[in-house]
């Protein structure tokens, strides 16, 4: 089964997301934290973006969740990779270096 | 596996999805405002005090609805949710035509109806297994002739194959009859079966109160028990538990009651009382007896027939002339009981889809009209991105809409038409059919349905979606030439089957119409009868029955308005009857002489106008004492003594009644008549006096009563004057017309229904012409203006909106005469003296299509003129 092609920037979200959640299962704000801070503060994921993500990555079947308990002992929802979700990351894993290599190149060449 | 788990999860979340679309939503809610409170939280840690920390966290958290929205989209729409949105907009979109809706819905509803109303005759007469355990293991034996044909059984060969059997696990012999049933409430002419002891058994039918035959009875020396039907025990038993103190007086023997089978039992067909009996005639040339057996377990059909027609073929080395059966014929039961009926059901079954044919193709044709007038709203549907797909769907999901509503309105006709069939027609259909709409039947007529929307959906979706560009500009005919070509075709498609069913209900129009025609040799008007049982256990000897006439008749001519009053053991036309081989002067050889044997009195040739043709009648002097006198037919005078009088010829059947020696002399041939069905070709008769022999009427007789007014006035005085005679014997009043009539029942439902189906064709095929042409009409409103304003005249226009019509009409009469000569072949052993390819009726039925197809395109033709130029040109 093939997933359908993902919007490049769409995409990119996704990919953060599930490479967040390739660590450990999370939370929503854990996942926009963590790209915050990873980012040094660049990446600032609206929740506006971050959940309708959360849900068709849901919906795709690349993440699952469940209701826990957070470390603060609040009522969350825990996102958690699954098999599939590890494939589809891996492909857009290289997905983006082949994207970020093609664009450098071409940066490269534009400087000299 | 795991992409299997993971794709049974979504498609659990997609349930959830639809079902619980509230519960989703609250999550949502609840994850949204757990997230703000660990910003908030997170501010907080930050350092930040409590009141700016929320308001921040709020600030950066934007819009909780749209968040939601896009989450719930995220989700995406179920399969059934966006079903039911499409079932939404297509309900709309019908509402807004209600003409075009009620036309369509009608039409399947007609069209599904009557089909499913076949379906469910189809099924209960052929598909549906008989009601028995492991049906398929029943089957029928019959004697098998020197020339193949199969006869019934003799007692004699029947038990000597019982006895030695492997292949059958238990075989019955059984035969029915009307007869007289004295010891219940009062003397009853009823259905009785005469069965050997293992009937039920072979069957596995049980008893629904008491029992059936118990070990040791129905053997030769044991107990002889009766078990009656639901009904019988009901009307005639008092329906109480004490049936078993009744005993029943059948046919000269007594049988207590042991039991009452269940309602639906009801083998053979029509009776209501089962009694057993053994069969002592040595004879194996008494071909009395049905016999059906059980496969022992293991034992295939083909075993069966090698084994079963081994035994019979020793049997004939082994009596040699004394037996005529050369081996046996075995037959699945089912496919016995159902073998008359199959094929005209099976054309009426071909019939009926061709119907729903027509009908489909009609839809299918002003599908793609209303489409083209739809396509202005698909260009814009289009345009707001719904894809080719989505639109197709969406035509689609409007089609089945209305099909399975045409379904469901067709499953009532149904149900009405097969209660018609069942209650009108019982004779049209085999005894043992259990006809009714069930769940087979409703699901057959969903599937039909499914069917018929997909039908007339798809290629009209495909080509009204096909090339939306333009549509919403112009919104006129742009590409509506071609379209108007694909209906064309769909027309000439109509046009041809209903040709090719009118053919098929003209040829069985006139085979009916030349039988009816058929003079059957003997007068039928005015002519009452009277089914006469005398109780065989009352009238137990030559004069007793004799007397019972003797007094009955002259009652009978007394009665004012009756003319003649004769008798005779079997009517034509009517049923039961027995024949006979016999010697010939004085000869001891019966075999190769075969005649119906027939008991009547001096004035039955009289009273039914079959003149005498050679020497005399029977007169008075006929009297017992008298030397034997037989009348002949001509066709037995012409069979045994061709080229010579018969008369002075003298005959002997040598097992028929107590007169076995006594030799009958021939003293007059008469003329023939049909009397084993209109299309039947005389059979030779014997006629003896019922003075001399009359032991034979207590298997049936029937008193015909000649009157100068309608039969039925004299009914309830033939019926006193019965009783007044002996009110132990039941009588059962018909008229010969009757008779007649029934004796065409069958060919009459196949016809009648037929020429139905036909009919409705015609009209749907006229329908879809006048569709078809009205819309063109339209469409071309302004052409026909610009010519007329450029002086054609009315003339002109009507014919060319006429040569439109026969251009889509003419090639579909030519494809459907050639269908039909294909097709009527199917019809041959329905028809009577009719050429499956009679040119008279195929140009009858060609020209009356061509008639009505011209004038359902005159109206819309002459509407064409009435036209004003100048407003037609305005038009656009």
């Amino acid at each position: 089964m093939t997933a359908p092609p993902v919007d490049r920037i769409q995409g990119t979200l996704d990919m953060l997301i599930l490479k967040t959640l390739a660590h450990q299962p999370m939370h929503g704000w854990g996942i926009s934290h963590h790209i915050r801070q990873h980012s040094r503060d660049v990446l600032q994921v609206n929740q506006g973006a971050l959940y309708p993500a959360l849900h068709r990555l849901e919906e795709r079947g690349w993440v699952r969740a469940e209701w826990g308990v957070s470390d603060s002992n609040r009522r969350a929802r825990f996102y958690t990779l699954t098999a599939q979700g590890k494939k589809q990351l891996a492909r857009e894993t290289a997905g983006w270096l082949e994207f970020i290599r093609a664009v450098h190149a071409v940066m490269q060449l534009a400087t000299v | 596996m795991a992409t299997l788990i993971e794709t049974g999860r979504r498609l659990l979340r997609r349930a959830r999805a639809l079902t619980s679309r509230a519960r989703l939503d609250r999550e949502l809610d609840e994850e949204l405002r757990s997230h703000l409170e660990m910003e908030v939280e997170y501010n907080v840690r930050q350092g930040l005090p409590p009141d700016e920390a929320r308001a921040r966290a709020v600030r950066e958290f934007g819009g909780v609805a749209r968040v939601r929205e896009e989450a719930r989209e995220a989700r995406g729409l179920g399969p059934l949710e966006e079903l039911g949105r499409d079932a939404r907009i297509a309900a709309r979109s019908l509402r807004r035509s209600p003409a075009y809706t009620a036309v369509a819905v009608l039409t399947l509803a007609l069209g599904i109806g009557i089909t499913a109303a076949v379906f469910s005759v189809v099924d209960g007469v052929l598909l549906r297994p008989l009601p028995y355990p492991a049906p398929e293991r029943l089957v029928e034996l019959k004697e098998r002739n020197a020339d193949g044909s199969g006869t019934d059984f003799a007692g004699a060969n029947f038990y000597d194959v019982r006895a030695t059997s492997r292949t059958l696990a238990r075989v019955a012999a059984y035969g029915g009859e009307l007869t007289t049933v004295l010891g219940a409430d009062e003397a009853l002419r009823t259905g009785v079966a005469y069965i050997t002891r293992d009937f039920f058994e072979v069957l596995g039918a049980p008893a629904a109160r008491g029992r059936t035959v118990a070990p040791g009875e129905g053997t030769a020396g044991g107990p002889q028990v009766a078990v009656v039907s639901q009904r019988f025990w009901e009307r005639a038993l008092g329906g109480t538990p004490d049936y078993s103190q009744r005993t029943l007086r059948v046919s000269g023997g007594a049988f207590p009651v042991v039991g009452v089978m269940p309602p639906e039992f009801n083998y053979p067909a029509g009776t209501d009382v089962w009694v057993t009996g053994v069969d002592e005639n040595p004879s194996r040339t008494a071909h009395n007896w049905s016999v059906i057996g059980r496969l022992a377990p293991g034992a295939t059909l083909g075993q069966a027939r090698t084994e079963l027609d081994g035994i019979v073929r020793r049997l004939k080395a082994q009596y040699g002339e004394e037996m005529d059966a050369e081996g046996v014929i075995v037959t699945g039961l089912h496919e016995h009981l159902s073998k008359a009926a199959r094929p005209a059901l099976l054309v009426l079954l071909g019939a009926v889809g061709l119907v729903l044919l027509v009908a489909c193709v009609n839809l299918a044709s002003a599908n793609l009209a209303r489409g083209e007038t739809r396509q202005r709203e698909l260009a814009v549907r289009s345009a707001l991105g719904a894809g080719r797909g989505r639109l197709i769907r969406q035509l689609l999901v409007e089609n089945l809409l209305v099909s399975l509503a045409g379904g469901a309105l067709g499953v009532a006709l149904a149900v009405a038409l097969t209660k018609l069939v069942v209650t009108r027609w019982p004779s049209a259909l085999p005894g043992f059919a259990d006809v009714r709409v069930d769940g087979r039947v409703v699901a057959f007529a969903a599937l039909a349905s499914f069917l018929t929307g997909l039908l007339i959906g798809v290629a009209p979706a495909w080509q009204v979606t096909g090339d939306l560009r333009g549509a919403i500009g112009g919104g006129s005919a742009t590409s509506s030439r071609g379209r108007l070509r694909t209906r064309g075709v769909l027309i000439g498609a109509e046009v041809a089957l209903a040709l090719a069913l009118l053919a098929g209900a003209g040829l069985l129009v006139k085979s009916l119409r030349t039988l009816l025609d058929v003079r059957p040799g003997f007068r039928t008007e005015r002519v009452l009868t009277a089914d006469v049982a005398l109780p065989a256990a009352l009238y137990d000897d030559t004069l007793k029955i004799a007397s019972f006439f003797d007094r009955l008749l002259p009652e009978l001519r007394a009665i004012p308005g009756v003319e003649r009053a004769g008798l005779i053991n079997r009517v034509p036309l009517g049923e039961g009857g027995m024949n006979t081989g016999f010697m010939v002067d004085g000869g001891d050889d019966w075999r190769g002489h075969d005649a119906d044997y027939r008991i009547v009195d001096s004035s039955y040739f009289g009273t039914l106008g079959i003149p005498v043709v050679q020497g005399r009648g029977f007169t008075a002097a006929d009297r017992a004492g008298a030397p034997h006198a037989v009348v002949i037919n001509r066709a037995m005078a012409k069979r045994y003594w061709p080229g010579q009088s018969a008369l002075g010829h003298r005959i002997r059947p040598p097992g028929m009644d107590r007169h076995q020696k006594e030799w009958l002399t021939i003293v007059g041939v008469v003329a023939d008549v049909r009397g084993d069905g209109l299309d039947e070709a005389p059979e030779p008769q014997m006629f003896v006096h019922y003075a001399q022999r009359p032991e034979r009427l207590t298997n049936g007789a029937t008193v015909l009563v000649r009157g100068t007014t309608p039969p039925d006035l004299l009914a309830a005085a033939v019926r006193a004057r019965a009783r007044a005679v002996d009110a132990n014997v039941p009588v059962e009043l018909s008229s010969l017309e009757a008779l007649v009539a029934n004796s065409v029942a069958e060919r009459r439902f196949a016809t009648t229904v037929l020429s139905a189906f036909a009919l409705l064709a015609l009209f749907l095929a006229a329908l879809g012409v006048y569709g078809v042409l009205a819309y063109s009409v339209a469409q071309r409103q302004r052409e026909i203006g610009v010519r007329m304003a450029l002086g054609a005249n009315r003339g002109t226009v009507q014919a060319m909106v006429l040569r439109d019509a026969m251009r889509a009409v003419l090639p579909g009469v030519v494809v459907g005469l050639v269908g039909s000569l294909a097709l009527t072949r199917l019809l041959r052993g329905m028809l009577y003296e009719v050429s499956a390819t009679d040119p008279a009726t195929l140009a009858a039925v060609s020209a009356l299509l061509i008639l009505v197809a011209l004038f359902a395109s005159w109206l819309p033709a002459r509407r064409a003129t009435r036209v004003d130029p100048l407003i037609a040109i305005r038009a656009e």
